[in-house]
């Protein structure tokens, strides 16, 4: 209906606008035509006049003017001449006046008059003389001829440029109104055009108008609306489309929040079904959201609707290494002190996970505290245990030792051969089970966390220093050499408790020095790594390389290789990792071909710490 | 001719005696065959009820006491509160586990040697005899830091914070600084005992540490 309205529209303004044209070239053919018909015809009779006139002139002025010679000039070629001169003027004349009657009158008059006015002049030519009565009476007639010949003459010439202002009148008028057809039509089209126009605009602008409206309602979550579908043009198709549109997203959103709220739905019965705290809180710790748990915890706190103080303080644990901290080591376990009344202490352990936005931004902390009361409580008893059966093994085991070694002194009296070698194996052995028992005790202090670090700032290079001191001169005498690659000057400081470091970097070279190449040196280095911490590697060739599932156990407790002798606890390098996470840091192992790589990564020490360097920490 | 009436060889001096309270029989009585061979008179005791009996009671009278920490009835910190630290011999704590509260406890009961187990013949000999050395250096002039810790052992903490202080500063030996940090820090003056632990290089985790304290200072006093 639109497009028929647009086309109508267009196609009368377009009609109006030839016929317009059409009507301005008939016009301008016309009077062209007319004016030129009138501009020749009167230019013609008025040149045929003036030729006749000037001819009459010529004869008059050739054969009656001059009397000198008394004789009639017998010469008559001028005379012919100016005769047919005169004759076809009048001819032309005749031809080209009007049918006005006067003006026919006053031609056949002229033509009488030319003709009257050769037959005296044939006449007078005949005579031969200038004298004579009959000479008198052709002059007098000739003269009178030749002015009424003048006359009759200018009568035609008033008459036809009179009709030539007659003529230029009418053209004028007739221009007049072409100017007002044209101005007619001109002012229709405007019309035309203007109610074209304003249909148009109604009948595109106005669905287009409820069209926005409805895209604006749409964008604020107002899924109810519809536009008006009232024709079958373009906007209609697109009405529609946008109908079908917001049809199908308020069935999506009503789908979606149905999803939503069965994902609520089930998220909150997880969460109310959790044995454990959940706290959901933003980067200022204000709570979002806590499941009952959490309620009942905070309320037993006496801070109802708040966070614990150990949420907090493992939410800045996580943001300070800039991720998430989850796992299970009990390292991180913390003890909650519940008002008396309430309960004994729990202990948990926090779960912290990021929750990030869109864009990655930060936009909160969901803390899951797993009560590990029991399983601490387990682990502090199979420490005390461990401790006490330890001791209770280990006390009578080193009354043995100290009694054997009394027995080889000899002081109290001398042994034979086979004795003392008895003895000896006995000490042997005895040295061996109390080193495994001391082993097993202090992997239990260890676990237990009463083995504090006294972490103080150290250069990387002191450390491995230390080792070299300290272990050097064992490898040495295994015929193992120790290369330490210099360290960079810019290496900044660890943080370390350099006994307990050094005892681990003994472990990774004594090993290296048991299992490695023979005659292969020993590699001591260290190095920044990108994470803030620095990494001191003992490196070296072994004829057994690691496989990738040895790599994965080494550090495990009493994990032998395939093959491997009995020496040693079993348990050197499952201290060494206890001693790393005491320090907040890792232990690990590379292998490469016949290339094997220990580590120990180190925390570098913040500028802050290195402003406050000399004090321990504990 | 060996001379008619030759001077008799001057009676031997008495063995230094030497107690050892341990209630685990084999390990008291390899401590008491270990000094015996050494040449010391040593006895053995099974129960810290019994040793505070001859020490009190019987007045018996002993150069140096070995003592056990871990032991039914009185441990071996509650047998040393009961004895009056002016009298007391010089004390060897043994302890298989000693940490921080075990160490800062004995300190402040004036025992300052520590010994940990598993117990080594040797190694008991050696520190059993530098108890008795110091004793007999400390009354030998310039002996400073011996008769500090003969004031250290019997609690007289003034009196070895004075005696100390005599030592002049240019001859003043580091470990000096040790122990001048380690009273202050018994006795409440924090900030001296800061800046003698800066000077002796030491930042002790007071109350945390038990066996490396122990260890610094047996290191330390040699």
């Amino acid at each position: 209906m639109r497009r028929w309205n647009f086309i109508s529209g267009l196609t009368v303004i377009l009609l109006l606008l030839l016929v317009l044209c059409g009507f301005c070239v008939w016009t301008a053919r016309t009077l062209s035509g007319e004016i030129n018909q009138m501009i020749s015809g009167n230019f013609d009779t008025l040149r045929a006049l003036r030729g006749i006139r000037l001819a009459v002139s010529r004869i008059d002025a050739q054969y009656r003017s001059s009397t000198s010679t008394g004789e009639i000039p017998r010469a008559l070629g001028l005379y012919e001449l100016a005769r047919t001169d005169v004759e076809q003027h009048l001819r032309l004349v005749r031809r080209t006046s009007s049918e006005e009657p006067e003006e026919v009158k006053v031609v056949a008059r002229l033509e009488a008059l030319v003709r009257d006015y050769f037959t005296y002049y044939d006449e007078y030519l005949a005579l031969g003389r200038f004298e004579g009565d009959r000479f008198k009476a052709l002059t007098r007639n000739l003269a009178q001829s030749a002015a009424e010949i003048t006359e009759a003459t200018a009568v035609l010439s008033d008459m036809n440029e009179r009709d030539v202002l007659q003529r230029r009148s009418q053209a004028t008028a007739k221009g007049q109104r072409v100017v007002y057809a044209a101005l007619g039509i001109a002012l229709f089209s405007i019309g035309i055009y203007v109610w074209t126009s304003i249909r148009l605009t109604r009948a595109i602008f106005d669905p287009l108008r409820q069209l926005r409206d409805s895209i604006v309602k749409v964008s604020q979550r107002q899924f109810d609306v519809a536009v008006p579908v009232k024709s079958g043009d373009e906007l209609a198709q697109i009405a529609t489309t946008f109908n079908t549109m917001a049809s199908e997203l308020r069935a999506y959103v009503a789908e979606t929040d149905q999803r939503v709220v069965e994902a609520n739905r089930v998220s909150r019965a997880i969460l109310e079904a959790l044995p454990y705290p959940i706290y959901i809180v933003d980067d200022s710790f204000a709570v979002r959201l806590m499941n009952p748990r959490a309620e009942q915890l905070s309320a037993a706190l006496e801070i109802p609707g708040a966070v614990p103080g150990a949420v907090r303080r493992a939410i800045d644990d996580a943001a300070a290494i800039g991720g998430e901290l989850i796992g299970d080591d009990l390292h991180r376990a913390v003890e909650v002190a519940l008002p008396a009344a309430t309960g004994t202490p729990a202990t948990f352990l926090p779960q912290v996970f990021r929750m990030a936005g869109a864009a990655g931004v930060n936009e909160g902390w969901a803390v899951l505290l797993i009560d590990v009361t029991k399983l601490r409580q387990f682990d502090l008893a199979k420490s005390k245990a461990l401790s006490i059966i330890g001791h209770e093994v280990k006390t009578p085991v080193t009354s043995i030792r100290m009694t054997l070694h009394l027995l080889l002194e000899e002081k109290i009296g001398a042994l034979t051969a086979d004795q003392r070698e008895l003895v000896q194996a006995g000490r042997d052995d005895c040295e061996r089970l109390l080193t495994v028992l001391q082993a097993l005790l202090e992997l239990a202090r260890f676990e237990s966390g009463r083995v504090t670090m006294r972490l103080v700032p150290v250069p990387p290079g002191d450390l491995l220093a230390q080792a070299d001191a300290m272990h050097g001169d064992y490898l040495r005498r295994l015929g193992v050499a120790i290369v330490m690659e210099p360290t960079a000057p810019t290496l900044p400081a660890v943080q370390a408790d350099a006994i307990h470091v050094v005892r681990v970097l003994g472990n990774f070279l004594t090993n290296a020095a048991k299992y490695g190449a023979p005659d292969q040196p020993v590699t001591l280095r260290a190095e920044l790594r990108a994470d803030a911490f620095v990494r001191l590697s003992v490196r070296n060739r072994t004829p057994r390389p690691l496989t990738e599932a040895e790599q994965t156990k080494v550090f495990e407790p009493f994990y032998r290789r395939e093959g491997e002798g009995s020496e040693g606890t079993g348990l050197g390098l499952t201290i060494c990792r206890e001693i790393a996470a005491a320090h907040s840091g890792r232990v690990g192992v590379w292998a490469s071909g016949d290339w094997v790589d220990f580590y120990l990564d180190l925390r570098i020490v913040s500028v802050s710490q290195n402003h406050a360097a000399g004090q321990p920490t504990s | 001719m060996p001379p008619d009436n030759p001077l008799p060889d001057p009676p031997p001096a008495p063995a230094p005696r030497v107690l050892v309270v341990d209630d685990e029989a084999s390990v008291r009585l390899g401590c008491v065959l270990a000094l015996r061979s050494d040449g010391w008179d040593a006895t053995g005791e099974g129960s810290s009820r019994a040793a505070l009996e001859r020490l009190t009671t019987r007045a018996e009278h002993y150069d140096v006491l070995v003592l056990d920490y871990a032991m039914p009835g009185l441990n071996g910190l509650e047998l040393i509160a009961a004895l009056d630290p002016k009298t007391r011999p010089p004390i060897l704590l043994a302890s298989a586990h000693a940490d921080g509260a075990v160490a800062c406890a004995a300190l402040k009961l004036g025992v300052w040697d520590f010994l940990a187990k598993p117990l080594m013949p040797e190694e008991l000999r050696r520190r059993v005899r530098r108890l008795l050395t110091r004793r007999h250096d400390a009354k030998a002039p310039g002996a400073w830091l011996a008769r500090a810790l003969g004031h250290c052992q019997n609690c007289a903490w003034d009196d070895a914070l004075r005696e100390l202080d005599t030592w002049p500063e240019s001859e003043r030996q580091q470990p000096a600084y040790l122990v001048t940090g380690l009273i202050h820090q018994m006795t409440e003056g924090q900030e001296p005992a800061a800046a003698a632990f800066k000077r002796a290089q030491w930042w002790p985790g007071w109350e945390t540490q038990g066996a490396e304290i122990w260890q610094e200072l047996a290191r330390r006093l040699g």
